[in-house]
C-alpha cells in the first residue's frame, strides 16, 4: 500500500532541464522528507499541464 | 542563564514552558518570534510543543525553514543547549538537527495521556537530575510521533548512545503495548552526537509541579538550566 501527496506546480521557465532542476531542489528542500518518503517529477508543456489540473490551482 | 522560547505560529505550549522556567525555577526568559534572526544571547533555546505554521505539509517541516531556524542551528554549532519538545522535536527532526523522522502513530489516533519513560542517559545536561535507568511519567499529546530511520542508522544511533528516552511499563520493561505510538525501538526522545541538542515527545513542562500531580518534568527543566549556568560560565 501506498498513500502520498500529488502537488500540481506551474513554474516560470519552459526549459526542461530547470524545471526539473528546480523541481527536485523543492522536493528536496521541503516537499518530501526523504528519510521516510520518495518522490517523483513528471512534466507536462503548460497547454497540457493546465488542462490536466483538477480545477485549475491558478485561474 | 537567560532562556529563549520560539514561538511559531500556532505554538501552544510555549506559555506553558515560559511558565516553569521564569516562575517555577525562577530564571530570566524571553520569547524568541519566528522571524528573529538571533537567539538574542540565550543560553538554553527552548522549541515548544504546539502546530507551527498548522503543521501543513508535515509537522515541523515548514517551521524547520523560518529565519529563527537558522539562528537555533548557529547556537547548537557553538555549544548551546537546545530542547525541542513535542513539536520541538518534530521541528529538529525536519530542520535536520536531529536524524530520523516522524511518522502518523500507529493507530492513527491523536494520543493524550501520561506514558512511562525509561532514562537511558542521565550524563546529559538534560537529565543529570536523573538515574541511569530511572523511569518517570510525563504526558503526551501528539498524532504524529512514530519515530523512524533505517534499520542501520537506528543501529548508529543506539550505538552512539543517542537514545535518551524510551517508552516502557510502570517497572521499566520494553513492550509493544507500552510504545503508544509504534516508534521504532521504542524511543521517545534522542540527543544529536555533541550532547546539547535534544528532542523528545513527551511534556516535561507538563509535569513539573506536585500541585498538578507530576514533577517528573522538573526535574529535568531544572537539571537543564544547572548545565546551562554551568555552560554561561565556561564560555
Amino acid at each position: 500500500m501506498r498513500a502520498g501527496k500529488s502537488f500540481d506546480i506551474r513554474l516560470a521557465t519552459d526549459d526542461p532541464a530547470e524545471a526539473e532542476r528546480l523541481l527536485r531542489a523543492i522536493c528536496e528542500k521541503l516537499l518530501a522528507n526523504t528519510v521516510v518518503e520518495e518522490y517523483a517529477v513528471e512534466l507536462a508543456p503548460p497547454a497540457a499541464a493546465a488542462s490536466a489540473a483538477v480545477g485549475d490551482p491558478f485561474p | 542563564m537567560k532562556s529563549g522560547i520560539v514561538v511559531f505560529p500556532g505554538s501552544n505550549c510555549d506559555h506553558d514552558v515560559y511558565h516553569v522556567l521564569k516562575h517555577v525555577l525562577g530564571q530570566e526568559v524571553v520569547f524568541l518570534w519566528h522571524q528573529e534572526e538571533t537567539v538574542k544571547g540565550c543560553d538554553l533555546v527552548v522549541l515548544p510543543g504546539g502546530f507551527a505554521y498548522g503543521d501543513y505539509l508535515r509537522a515541523g517541516a515548514l517551521a524547520a525553514l523560518s529565519p529563527v531556524m537558522a539562528a537555533v542551528k548557529k547556537h547548537a554549532e557553538a555549544g548551546g543547549l537546545v530542547l525541542g519538545i513535542c513539536n520541538g522535536f518534530q521541528v529538529l527532526l525536519e530542520a535536520g538537527l536531529l536524524p530520523g523522522a516522524m511518522r502518523r502513530n500507529k493507530d492513527l489516533r491523536f494520543l493524550c495521556r501520561d506514558v512511562y519513560l525509561k532514562v537511558e542517559r542521565s550524563d546529559l545536561p538534560f537529565t543529570r537530575r536523573f538515574k541511569p535507568g530511572q523511569v518517570v511519567r510525563m504526558p503526551i499529546a501528539h498524532g504524529e510521533g512514530n519515530y523512524e530511520d533505517g534499520p542501520a542508522a537506528l543501529d548508529q544511533l543506539e550505538a552512539a548512545g543517542q537514545v535518551v528516552f524510551r517508552y516502557v511499563a510502570p517497572d521499566g520493561t520494553r513492550s509493544e503495548e507500552w510504545n503508544p505510538n509504534g516508534s521504532a525501538r521504542a524511543i521517545a526522545g534522542i540527543v544529536n552526537a555533541r550532547g546539547n541538542v535534544l528532542g523528545m515527545m513527551p511534556h516535561p513542562e507538563r509535569c513539573a509541579e506536585m500541585v498538578l500531580g507530576n514533577a517528573d518534568g522538573l526535574e529535568l527543566l531544572a537539571g537543564v538550566v544547572e548545565s546551562a549556568v554551568a555552560v554561561g560560565a565556561a564560555r
